[in-house]
């Protein structure tokens, strides 16, 4: 007996739940944001969502709903993420790209059901995009090329005498990796007393990067520097270099200007990290999807600012 | 197939010595007494999750939340250390936190009978999910030198963290070799119904094993913690399968029953060496995942030629 009511229950609340859905009751009050990053276990997509969402509240109305995949490198369940928003009828998206090729598809769909998709952070593959027709309205982010390029002539700059130099690249296939290592290498192409002796993917992850960089050193003994593609992996090159009694023998350069390496470069461990300001992404994300909700016109193309964090200004960037 | 029987029980060993041989001689800096010691140290926390997994393997379960378990024993240890808990007591709190998530694992196994693929497989989400949650996602660090020598540290040589590994990998197989209650795992992974008309505890001893796994996990997570200088949420991923293919290389069958932890070893330090050496030769970490599944299917291979033939 009460089973039967329990189920009844169940199907009167899932009949509701529909038929609401089908009438768009949830649609009515304010401006919906769907904002989908990476990943959030990692502080950078944590500063940039939660800088999205001090954004979101400065409008009354305006809601902000935010999802992420478990794992940076798990572009399926990304897709799925996109999926879900577009199936609540969101105004608008703002998508970080797990990967540059494989978000596609579901930026496609939300074309389909007339949702404009802002990109940030990191950009979708034109070429691909253009060939299956996807469109997106602009892409907000640093670039990450003028980024690679910083830290390459940050290493130059550091190792006067020449040497060899090392770099730790992310998940390939993805734009920012490849965008990285070719700013990094486009900037030693003018400095021919610097040799790349070893270049392997890392993942991003720390002890990838502390294994494939001890393993680097014991083939390249005489390394001078080594770049990591973000601080994750040049965190985990500075272990390998203490754990192999090199310290503060190698230039370390690495990206994103997380804490711990803020830290690392206060106390004189790390060398230098390229900034990315994720707070300004996530900002100009939400800014500028409002905008594209209201109708009004907005650039293909937002540059935000990359800078060299060295001991000189780390203070700066707490 | 035939196989000559020398050569089909030394076979991992010989494929181990054949591999090192082969890549010291594409660069000879391979061999070096350095790099052999980085093998040890790289293979170790892969190894002692390993053995933890040969017991659960030999009782014919499986464990797939060790990884996760290294992520939430090690952001455990992690935040102790930073709120200035002694070093000895928050190492024993992050071990009896992982025995207990495998006690966890253990009760639900045995008691609500519960498949241990499907009981893992949510606990490694949920661990993976409490993990995160401690922190919002953020690393901790900024830990004691006295903890940061256990990883980094060692003794005439031998760094500690492969010192360590050795030492349970000789437990493991005098517990399990020496013992009766070696004898009784493979008996309940030869046979749980007959070992229980026997008279054994089935319950009991596979509980068991499911609390070493998780102290395990948690060992190679102070280690790992200790050696990168920092307690990640994101540490230990996919960890478990790592673990699995050392044990399955080894020589342990995934119905149970069979498995030792001088297999176990090799099987470590043969994913350990592919590892390494690839990275040394400069080879795509892509190319490594290829040559590690396709040696995964080879010893296994081997090994059931090896049971035929010794029939």
């Amino acid at each position: 007996m009460k089973w039967r009511i329990l189920k009844g229950t169940i199907l009167a609340g899932l009949v509701t739940g529909v038929l609401c859905g089908q009438l768009g009751c949830h649609r009515q009050n304010g401006i919906r944001i769907g904002f989908v990053v990476t990943t959030l276990s990692n502080p950078y997509f944590v500063t940039m969502v939660n800088a999205a969402k001090a954004e979101a509240a400065k409008t009354p109305g305006v809601q902000l709903i935010v999802q992420a995949p478990d794992q940076a490198v798990q572009v399926g369940q990304q897709i799925d993420d996109v999926d879900n928003l577009i199936a609540q009828h969101v105004n608008v998206l703002c998508i970080v790209p797990a990967d540059s090729k494989g978000i596609l598809p579901a930026i496609a769909k939300a074309n389909q059901a007339g949702i404009p998709v802002l990109i940030l952070d990191n950009k979708i593959d034109p070429q691909l995009a253009a060939k299956e027709g996807v469109h997106t309205v602009t892409y907000i982010g640093s670039d990450n090329f003028v980024g690679g390029k910083m830290a390459g002539e940050y290493m130059i700059s550091k190792l006067p005498k020449g040497g060899d130099v090392a770099i730790l690249e992310g998940v390939s296939g993805v734009d920012a990796a490849n965008q990285r290592k070719a700013g990094f290498l486009a900037a030693l192409a003018s400095a021919p007393q610097l040799h790349v002796v070893a270049s392997q993917p890392a993942d991003w992850d720390r002890e990838k990067g502390l294994n494939v960089f001890q393993n680097m050193l014991q083939a390249h003994p005489n390394i001078k520097g080594v770049f990591g593609s973000n601080d994750e992996m040049a965190l985990g090159a500075l272990q390998a270099i203490h754990t192999a009694g090199k310290d503060h023998k190698i230039v370390i350069v690495g990206y994103d200007a997380i804490q711990d390496s803020l830290n690392a470069i206060r106390k004189g461990d790390m060398d230098a990290t390229i900034a990315q300001l994720p707070a300004e992404v996530g900002q100009f994300g939400v800014k500028y999807a409002l905008q594209v909700v209201n109708h009004q016109a907005v650039p293909p193309n937002i540059p935000t600012e990359v800078k060299l964090v060295t001991a000189a200004n780390v203070a700066s960037f707490q | 197939m035939k196989v000559p029987r020398f050569l089909a029980r030394y076979a991992l060993l010989i494929s181990l010595v054949v591999l090192c041989m082969v890549i010291g001689f594409l660069n000879p800096v391979f061999l070096s007494l350095d790099n052999l010691t980085n093998i040890l140290l790289q293979s170790s926390v892969n190894l002692i999750i390993a053995l933890g997994m040969t017991f659960v393997i030999i009782v014919g379960g499986i464990d797939l939340s060790v990884g996760s378990l290294v992520a939430l024993t090690g952001m455990t240890l992690g935040l102790f250390l930073v709120h200035g808990v002694a070093v000895p007591v928050a190492i024993l709190g992050a071990v009896l936190l992982g025995a207990l998530c495998g006690g966890l694992n253990g009760i639900v196994i045995t008691r609500w009978r519960v498949p241990a693929f499907i009981v893992t497989l949510g606990t490694m989400s949920a661990a993976r999910g409490f993990a995160l949650m401690l922190t919002s996602g953020r690393s901790v660090s900024g830990f004691p030198t006295s903890f940061l020598r256990l990883g980094n540290g060692g003794i005439v040589g031998l760094p500690f963290p492969a010192l360590v590994a050795l030492v349970l990998a000789a437990l493991c197989a005098i517990g399990l070799r020496g013992t009766v209650w070696g004898t009784y795992l493979y008996a309940i992974g030869g046979n749980s119904r007959a070992a229980w008309i026997f008279g054994l505890r089935v319950p009991r001893y596979v509980l068991g094993v499911y609390v070493l796994s998780g102290a395990f996990s948690a060992i190679a997570a102070v280690l790992l913690t200790s050696r990168i200088a920092a307690a990640l949420p994101t540490a230990g991923t996919l960890y478990e399968l790592d673990a699995i293919a050392a044990t399955v290389i080894g020589g342990a069958s995934l119905s149970g029953g069979s498995g030792t932890i001088y297999g176990t070893v090799l099987g470590a330090l043969l994913i350990g060496v592919l590892r390494n050496g690839l990275s040394i030769l400069n080879v795509s970490s892509y190319v490594q995942q290829v040559l590690i599944g396709g040696i995964i299917i080879v010893a296994v291979a081997i090994e059931m030629a090896r049971h035929r033939s010794s029939e």
